[in-house]
């Protein structure tokens, strides 16, 4: 059953309104797909009565669960490996050489899902910086409350820790909890959780000596990724770090940071 | 002689132990990833025909119990094609599907065993048309996938005298 | 590059060793860890080991510790891939040497995740 072009058009300009998030033509069996269990749970025959239900009478209820359903992504631990293993073996040691004895290092990951990237993070700074788990201030946010909440919960499947956490990391930093796996207290006390829209004004937080804010500015409108490039940079210590996703850049689309090579990957630094 | 059970677990019923909430999110964990990832054991019951297949493993530990995964002979059969995912051959002998499904009970029982309170281990998967009969503490734990009855029977399986 | 796969069930050989050919590997099985043993004595030396815990004749625990009793065999990489998921249970596996442990059940981008953390996938998949 594939969804009617005038319902994509209705639930693209719904999330784009409620989140700056943009669904391009294209993107007719992600809508399909994600929204299929939302109709289920609350009751409506399909995707089309969902969205029917939705024109005819918006509630706020139904509309965070459209918007939540298409704007969270697949995540796993370690995504990509190498941003995370260059954390470890340059960023954290340059930190720790330029800022003062005892001085709080800062990291935001600005997206962070169910939380994999942010305990990441913690793993990582565990491992390399001395007293890591009280050294490092780790501030978890995105624009959903659900995910926040998983956040803080610090609970997983087993699906969910089989990808892409290396087993020693397993071991250490997790207990099973029934039938999930739950991160120690040391790695969550390091994790602050909130919720923030990247489109929406932001709070005086950090300042950040890193930030994390990968594979999401790619769903953006160019103007809003140069706001939200902006906004990010305010929030960061002038010698700090931003880490993007794969795809993303700032190629074209923020002059105001230096493209560094971090072995196979690379990092962005503010200028001026 | 008289067994002396640890206190987690002496005088513990099977349902108590192994609840159907625990049951049904480690067979749903089987079957988004081995089964596929749209793939669901929805909590409604049905009916079983008469000629049934059935695979179980026993747990050995404080608590002594059994694991039976009971359907149809073509959902087996099903359950073993998506369970080989592209790599089944055209036609399945019955080795096959003893194999298969056996495997089925066999990581069932160990994501199960795991939340039991002492270590215990998993006898080897056994696939027949009928399980040992399973005395008074038992539990059924019952689904549908792709419209046939699945049953998760967990029972309690006391020393024999 | 070459995998051996070592699990008494035939439809698990199956789905690992499938996987792992989709990847780029070739694959030799093996049903217990006396005959992967027996192999490896043999002269045929993998790159990767995907390892059942539980099987007759030599369990995977036994085995992981014999290829890293024998300095012949370093370079093999040692992953369990099992049932035990208990805390205590991955532990052992990785204090006896095994260099990376998958819990049953799991999906193939699981599979594959563990791979990348070995270093080991041959195949670059998009």
């Amino acid at each position: 059953m594939s969804l009617a072009s005038a319902d994509f058009t209705y639930v693209a300009d719904l999330v784009r309104r409620e989140s700056a998030i943009v669904l391009s033509p294209g993107k007719e069996y992600l809508v399909e797909a994600r929204l299929l269990p939302v109709a289920r749970r609350s009751g409506d025959a399909g995707v089309a009565q969902l969205v029917e239900r939705s024109r005819r009478r918006p509630d706020k209820a139904t509309t965070q669960s459209i918007v939540e359903a298409l704007t969270t992504n697949e995540t796993s631990w370690y995504r990509d490996g190498d941003p995370f293993s260059q954390l470890g073996t340059t960023v954290f040691p340059q930190l720790l050489a330029q800022r003062s004895a005892g001085e709080k290092l800062r990291v935001w990951s600005a997206a962070c899902s169910s939380g994999q990237e942010p305990y990441t993070i913690g793993m990582v700074a565990s491992e390399v910086v001395p007293a890591g788990t009280s050294r490092v201030a780790i501030t978890a946010t995105d624009l959903s409350q659900e995910m926040v909440d998983r956040t803080r919960a610090g609970r997983f499947s087993q699906l969910e820790v089989n990808r892409g956490l290396p087993a020693p990391m397993l071991v250490r930093h997790f207990t099973r909890a029934g039938t999930e796996w739950e991160v120690s207290p040391a790695l969550r006390s390091m994790v602050t959780t909130s919720t923030l829209n990247l489109a929406q004004p932001y709070p005086r937080m950090g300042p950040f000596d890193v930030v994390f804010l990968r594979n999401v500015i790619i769903y953006f409108d160019v103007p809003t990724k140069q706001e939200i490039l902006r906004k990010v940079r305010a929030q960061m210590r002038p010698d700090g770090w931003l880490f993007l996703g794969a795809a993303d850049t700032t190629l074209g689309v923020d002059p105001g940071w230096e493209r560094v090579a971090l072995g196979r990957t690379s990092a962005y630094r503010p200028i001026g | 002689m008289s067994e002396l059970l640890s206190p987690e677990v002496d005088g513990a019923t099977a349902a108590e132990l192994l609840p159907e909430e625990t049951v049904r999110a480690i067979a749903d964990e089987i079957w988004a990833s081995f089964i596929g990832e749209d793939e669901v054991l929805v909590p409604l019951d049905g009916d079983l025909p008469s000629e049934t297949v059935s695979a179980w493993v026993g747990i050995d530990g404080p608590w002594r119990g059994r694991v039976v995964l009971t359907c149809s002979t073509s959902a087996a059969e099903e359950l073993t094609r998506a369970l080989l995912r592209g790599r089944a051959p055209a036609v399945l002998d019955a080795e096959d599907v003893e194999d298969g499904f056996g495997e089925l009970a066999n990581v069932l029982g160990g994501g199960l065993k795991a939340l039991l309170p002492e270590a215990s281990s998993l006898t080897l998967p056994m696939v027949g048309a009928t399980p040992p009969s399973n005395g008074t503490d038992e539990h059924v734990v019952t689904s549908l996938w792709r419209g046939e009855r699945i049953d998760i029977v967990i029972c309690s399986v006391p020393l024999p005298h | 590059m070459h995998a051996l796969v070592i699990d008494d069930s035939r439809a698990m050989r199956r789905i690992v060793g499938g996987i792992l050919e989709d990847l780029g590997y070739e694959i030799t099985q093996a049903g217990d860890g006396q005959e992967a043993l027996d192999k490896l004595e043999a002269g045929f030396v993998p790159d990767l080991a995907c390892i059942d815990w539980n099987m007759p004749v030599m369990d995977g625990l036994s085995f992981v510790n014999a290829v890293r009793d024998n300095p012949q065999w370093r370079d093999v990489t040692l992953m369990m891939v099992t049932t035990e998921s208990e805390h205590g249970q991955i532990v052992r596996a990785l204090a006896a040497g095994a260099h990376e442990y998958l819990i049953k059940p799991f999906t193939p981008d699981a599979l594959r995740d563990k791979l990348s953390l070995l270093g080991l996938v041959p195949v670059e998949v998009p």
